[in-house]
């Protein structure tokens, strides 16, 4: 590999910036790209699919239900990620009585917290559906599974778009705490980067920067998803 | 459930918990402040700046924006020291300055909303009434941004409060820094993340309604 030698002054301390022993540890911070893209996407699935049942059970469920999904949300808003990540990893083999891996945890923690802000966005946009879709839906015959699937939740997603991006990049953003239960991410390969050769201000610049690669593209797709499939 | 629960023990660490909680309220506190000084300024500068500031401007929001707070936490630990020459700093005070420049970026995009929110009617109105430029800023498009801008800042208030849990990372000695350290002296893990979850719950939860009850308020205006 060829290395790249670059050496300047930083400031007051007289502090010599060297990127190039990062540059020669590259592979392991790709390794670690590729787990904390697992994870994003083992819990960005789980996120998705928990919102929308909590969701969709909030609206047309029977109060009770309503009721008890709402502790759900408000534990999931109030209870910091961080918190959940720690309590996940103790407490899931116990409940599930098997041994669970970090990256498990991680997924089931991240998917449950970050459930609760989906549902949420999710239930907004069904609420700012016009009141004449479901009784249109229902003047043609639908059943209530049908309204939801073709009527109701198609638009409420399209137009939620916008929010569910931002709250996608915080899904992403919030995966770099699973290095704190051992999870071999990202953030936690930058660790053992400087574990390794110290300079640790060049090394978490370059995860920082590796972070904001992997964040932006979220934005983009989300902006071109929702201007095509926009209708109003 | 093969768990054998021993709460007797966790419970005799909630005091220890308890003092936590006074410098994740002072974190907070201290980063709204001056999160939200950094929030006017970065929004004055990309709003009416010069060119080459509203670039830097935008760098640093979408940078901060986009990436963990985490990695931004560590990352000002360690650089402090480079930057300052060597001057090791408190781990409250890199949490601090960490958290404020992560909260400026969010706020400086709440506040040049609000600004931009206001209608072009409103300045067409005041320059009619022969006011100058500073004067429409000062007595009607403030006032005006102001109350657009105070619901958003309540939600960020709210999960601010809950992102100082993550200074524990750098080892500042709030709430939940708390409860790692007593999990790892007791070996209850369990009861003790069980605990410090009730009490960030218990905490943040009316806060999150207040959040809430201001948003309501403020779209009846």
């Amino acid at each position: 590999m060829i290395v790249m030698k670059q050496f300047w002054v930083l400031a007051a301390g007289g502090y010599n910036v060297d990127f190039s022993g990062v540059f020669d540890l590259a592979p392991f911070l790709v390794s670690g790209i590729k787990i904390t893209l697992l994870v994003a996407a083992g819990s960005f699935t789980l996120a998705v699919a928990l919102g929308l049942f909590v969701a969709v059970a909030r609206v047309a469920g029977p109060r009770l239900v309503d009721q008890f999904l709402t502790i759900y949300v408000d534990i999931g808003r109030s209870v910091p990620d961080i918190v959940i990540i720690f309590l996940t990893f103790f407490l899931l083999p116990i409940v599930i009585g098997t041994d669970v891996s970090p990256v498990q945890a991680g997924i089931v923690a991240l998917g449950f917290g970050s459930g609760a802000a989906f549902s949420e966005l999710f239930r907004g946009g069904i609420y700012s559906l016009d009141r004449g879709q479901w009784l249109a839906g229902r003047a043609i015959g639908m059943s209530t599974p049908q309204l939801y699937r073709r009527v109701i939740l198609p638009q409420a997603l399209v137009r939620m778009l916008p929010p569910l991006g931002s709250q996608t990049i915080s899904l992403m953003k919030a995966t770099a705490l699973v290095s704190l239960i051992g999870v071999a991410d990202l953030m936690w390969q930058g660790e053992a980067v400087t574990m390794w050769m110290s300079r640790r201000f060049e090394t978490y610049t370059v995860v920082a920067v590796l972070y904001f690669l992997l964040t932006t593209p979220i934005a983009v797709l989300f902006n071109i998803m929702h201007s095509k499939f926009r209708v109003v | 459930m093969g768990y054998n629960w021993q709460w007797d023990i966790a419970l005799e660490w909630i005091p220890w918990l308890l003092v936590g909680i006074g410098n994740t309220i002072l974190l907070a506190i201290t980063s709204m402040v001056t999160g939200l000084a950094l929030g006017v300024i970065v929004a004055m500068a990309r709003i009416s700046g010069p060119a080459w500031l509203r670039r830097l401007t935008m760098v640093y929001t979408e940078f901060f924006r986009n990436t963990p707070l985490l990695i931004q936490l560590v990352w000002v630990f360690y650089a402090i020291p480079i930057i300052t020459g060597n001057i090791t700093p408190a781990a409250f005070l890199a949490a601090w300055v960490a958290l404020s420049l992560n909260l400026g970026a969010f706020l400086g995009e709440v506040v040049r909303a609000g600004v931009t929110a206001v209608g072009k009617g409103q300045w067409d109105a005041g320059r009619a009434l022969g006011m100058s430029q500073s004067q429409v800023y000062r007595r009607i498009v403030l006032p005006i941004a102001t109350i657009y801008v105070i619901p958003p800042i309540a939600t960020y208030w709210v999960s601010l409060f809950r992102d100082t849990s993550l200074a524990s990372v750098i080892s500042v000695s709030e709430l939940f820094f708390r409860a790692r350290w007593a999990a790892t002296i007791t070996f209850q893990f369990l009861e003790l993340y069980i605990m410090v979850g009730v009490i960030y719950f218990l905490a943040t939860y009316p806060q999150a309604r207040l959040a809430d009850f201001i948003h309501r308020r403020v779209r009846l205006e």
